[in-house]
């Protein structure tokens, strides 16, 4: 890299700290910035600094957000007596993608763990207790993922909740849509069996 | 060398990069090993619902051709048994995650041990069964693991003047982590100081007082064929003073301290 003069080699190396970033690619994105209009380059680095500066976590489902709550808490059309709680950011994406959900979001931000020492008190679930006793819930529906993790901190929410009574709900697993039975593994197929439906 | 067919408890599973993930398995044949799952996260053929903990699957592994030192590579999966009832109780999960962390913190890369594949894979199919008490099973787990690991707790007799425990004039008698035996009270007020400093989870930092009851149910769930030793009824206080002897003895001989123990406590503090 000594031929790169010193402000290149910093933003190579800025760049390959990237997820899914090598040394390569760095390089490669680091002279086509170089080589791109100032002002693209001047939005960029804009771009990042505003997200830094600006975004935050939704006070109430700590969802991605600019503001102090999210769009969705904040929008009257959603129905606030039913939460969905997933693990993160990204898998609200997903549930809100396919616009089958009117409810409103609390996100834990992970998953109980316990090999890797994560708890209760590691995930927002106090926040979520707090939330579903201020609030009136109708409705909890445990989207987190059917891993092992995922598995046991919807258990450990529906025990903590079993006093109370608010529904709680398990997203369903089954057959993914156009996939092939052959590839299914004998646990899925199994849930897949257990729930299925008349026609 | 080729590729390698056997079957294997996923012990535990580090993601690596975007797509792939680093597996920590128990073979039956080739003991603990590590693997690089390539693109594990996305393919659905090659490891469709087997990259989750515990779950058994027989596992095709190939070794690295050119870099002898890189990871052995999985190359394909089949789910043999994922114990779909331990998952949905979180209590069932931490005891798992604890015997497959003692496991994973015991073992030696590579060497087989097939005892302790049979151990740990009939520990999670009593748990996924439901017939037997999960912490029954745990105290059974943990002191065959010891057993089949060399450092079996001598429970009959005083590690100091050897009287039978059932000849011993009191209702408990002290357990020494460090000498893994037993001490009769006579004998313990002559080696070291009868006040204690106190330890974790009810038990002292150099050992804990158990029942002579407790002793000896825990001596004969040690001995006695694994298809019986789940028979066994263990009182709640049995069941107490055993965990508390296993889970302080165990830590004490490894030498660190378990995340999944820790959790484990919690968990039995508040569900």
């Amino acid at each position: 890299m000594n031929h790169y003069p010193e402000a290149i080699v910093r933003l190579i190396h800025s760049l390959s700290t990237l997820p899914g970033i090598g040394k390569k690619t760095a390089e490669r994105l680091a002279l086509h910035i170089l080589h791109a209009p100032e002002h693209e380059a001047a939005a960029l680095a804009a771009d990042i600094t505003e997200l830094k500066k600006s975004v935050r976590l939704c006070a109430s489902c700590f969802a991605l957000t600019d503001r102090e709550t999210c769009q969705i808490c904040s929008d009257p059309g959603r129905d606030n007596g039913v939460i969905c709680v997933v693990e993160n950011p990204t898998d609200m994406a997903a549930i809100e993608k396919s616009g089958a959900f009117s409810g409103v979001y609390h996100i834990l931000g992970g998953a109980l763990s316990p090999i890797d020492g994560i708890g209760p008190g590691d995930i927002r679930l106090a926040e979520l207790f707090k939330r579903v006793r201020r609030s009136q819930i109708r409705e909890i529906i445990l989207a987190t993922r059917t891993n092992v993790e995922g598995e046991a901190t919807a258990a450990y929410i529906r025990s903590k909740l079993a006093a109370t009574n608010i529904k709680m709900t398990r997203i369903a697993s089954g057959i993914p849509m156009g996939g092939e039975l052959q590839y299914v593994d004998p646990l899925t197929m199994q849930k897949a069996m257990e729930k299925r439906y008349g026609i | 060398m080729g590729d390698f067919t056997t079957d294997a408890i996923l012990l535990r599973k580090i993601e690596y990069g975007d797509h792939d993930l680093i597996i920590t398995f128990l073979t039956r044949d080739k003991g603990k090993i590590c693997v690089m799952a390539k693109n594990a996260k996305k393919s659905v053929r090659r490891f469709s619902g087997a990259m989750d903990l515990f779950s058994v699957n027989h596992i095709q592994c190939a070794f690295p051709k050119k870099n002898k030192e890189a990871m052995i590579n999985l190359c394909q999966t089949v789910l043999e048994n994922g114990f779909s009832h331990i998952r949905y109780d979180v209590v069932n999960t931490a005891y798992a995650s604890y015997w497959t962390e003692i496991v994973t913190q015991w073992l030696e890369d590579g060497k087989a041990q097939p005892d302790i594949f049979e151990l740990l894979y009939t520990a999670l199919e009593m748990v996924d069964d439901g017939f037997i008490p999960t912490e029954v099973i745990s105290l059974l787990f943990q002191i065959r693991f010891m057993r089949l690991s060399g450092f079996s707790p001598g429970l009959d007799q005083c590690d100091t003047c050897h009287t039978n425990i059932e000849d011993v004039d009191s209702a408990r008698l002290w357990f020494d982590f460090k000498a893994g035996r037993v001490v009769c009270p006579q004998c313990k007020g002559r080696i070291i100081p009868v006040q204690e400093p106190a330890g974790p989870f009810g038990a002292g930092f150099r050992g804990c007082w158990v029942s002579k009851g407790t002793l000896k149910q825990l001596s004969w769930i040690n001995t006695v064929e694994m298809a019986r030793a789940g028979r066994i009824k263990f009182s709640p206080a049995a069941i107490q003073e055993g965990e508390t002897l296993l889970e302080s003895f165990i830590p004490f001989h490894i030498g660190r301290h378990f995340n999944s123990l820790k959790f484990l406590h919690k968990m039995r503090s508040e569900i």
